[in-house]
């Protein structure tokens, strides 16, 4: 698929009961989230550059950042951590409310 | 986060099979926490290796508890009663008295031992007045975030002693999140756990399907210094440092059904009926063996204060 990098801006959470075996979902951070004991997020800004927040060893929301890019239909993560590697994203659906990546 | 990797040309070898876990992350930052965590778990590894650990688990160990009640709304402050079930829950955890321990999957029935810690609310407080474990705080928030301003005024309540006390707090926190913990070696202004009323105790507030206390036997969990069973690593690299726990890949959810594989550990698969997984409270009913070796060690270590004297007093 095309991906739209610009409706890819914005903050992603993870919608980890919407998960199948094949999609990782994704919805915007006003999205009326269960309470859960964790979920990793991930915001994608329009100057490349993007925050992830990953699951914490306490529980508590680990920040990240560095900067992204479209590259074909995956998203690439390079995170600004010297020891950290690229990372890609492949996306299958993007919608306003909802953005998969394959698991 | 779904991670496919191409390793940075800088990046040194450990790190070309996977990203780096967010505790590593933490670590690699902060050297001096990173050779405190080193000690720490060659302490831990002695302990359990010599035998003391499986002694002192033999042991009836009692700690005791304040929780501290924030809250904003009538709601928010969460009866005695409340209170008192989420006690009763630590034990049916933490002495393997919980009934849906029947449902532990065969292959690791023989694994489920009582770590036999005992948690009290506290009747002294650290000046040997009477109380009854309960401390409660009017506040101004509508809900705490993760950084800590429930553990101190003016918008929460500083701690009990934390070498006498194990530290609860239970308020509203924001996005949903049920709970989150320090490990042992962290500031005492701010260790203990601290647990959404809605997902505290086994009457008044929580709410299905976090409603029978394991959020705070988690947390404690990792008060006690257990990691998470999947390795807080998405790439099977990771590790709870505790051997019979299956290398599991990522967090699992809701209420999985046996068998889950993940990181080549088929047939059996994720234990994710683990109190250190990310399941329903209806999903997680075990420690392992090793964790409960790992919990005494704690507690022969780091949390050595709970078997001194000076724990009695608040009993
Ligand atoms: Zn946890």
């Amino acid at each position: 698929m095309t991906v739209d990098g610009s409706g890819l801006v914005g903050r992603w959470v993870h919608s980890h009961e919407e998960d199948t075996d094949a999609e990782l979902v994704y919805r915007p951070s006003t999205f009326a989230f269960p309470r859960s004991r964790g979920r990793d997020a991930l915001e994608l800004r329009a100057d490349g550059t993007f925050s992830e927040a990953a699951i914490g060893a306490d529980d508590r929301p680990t920040p990240a950042d560095g900067t992204w890019n479209l590259d074909g239909p995956a998203i690439r993560l390079t995170p600004n951590a010297p020891n950290a590697s690229i990372r890609t994203l492949d996306v299958l659906t993007s919608a306003a409310d909802r953005l998969t990546f394959r698991r | 986060m779904p991670r496919k990797t191409t390793p940075k040309k800088t990046a040194p070898k450990r790190r070309q099979c996977g990203t780096t876990g967010a505790h590593e992350r933490l670590l690699e930052a902060n050297p001096a926490m990173r050779a405190r965590h080193a000690r720490l778990e060659r302490f831990t590894d002695r302990c359990i290796q010599s035998g003391h650990a499986s002694r002192l688990m033999r042991q009836e160990i009692t700690i005791p508890v304040v929780v501290h009640v924030v809250f904003k709304t009538a709601e928010e402050n969460i009866s005695a009663a409340q209170v008192r079930s989420q006690i009763t829950a630590l034990n049916r955890d933490y002495r393997a008295k919980n009934r849906d321990a029947a449902g532990v999957p065969t292959v690791w029935k023989g694994l489920a031992p009582s770590p036999n810690v005992t948690f009290v609310l506290a009747t002294r407080d650290a000046n040997g007045n009477p109380t009854n474990g309960i401390t409660r705080t009017k506040t101004t928030r509508d809900s705490f975030g993760t950084g800590d301003s429930v553990k101190a005024s003016p918008d929460g309540v500083a701690p009990w002693p934390t070498k006498q006390y194990l530290n609860l707090w239970v308020c509203t926190l924001a996005g949903g999140l049920l709970g989150y913990a320090q490990f042992p070696g962290g500031p005492a202004a701010t260790d203990g756990v601290v647990i959404l009323n809605t997902a505290f105790g086994t009457v008044g507030t929580p709410a299905a399907p976090f409603d029978l206390g394991r959020t705070a036997t988690h947390e404690v969990g990792h008060w006690l210094n257990l990691h998470h069973i999947w390795g807080d690593r998405d790439d099977c690299g990771g590790t709870d440092y505790v051997s019979d726990t299956p290398n599991a890949q990522h967090p699992n959810y809701g209420t999985p059904t046996f068998p889950h594989p993940s990181c080549h550990n088929a047939p059996d698969g994720d234990m994710f009926m683990n109190y250190m997984d990310y399941v329903d409270d209806r999903a997680m009913v075990m420690f392992t063996t090793g964790q409960a070796a790992r919990m005494n060690a704690t507690l022969a270590g780091p949390r050595s204060s709970f078997l001194a004297p000076t724990a009695e007093r608040a009993r």
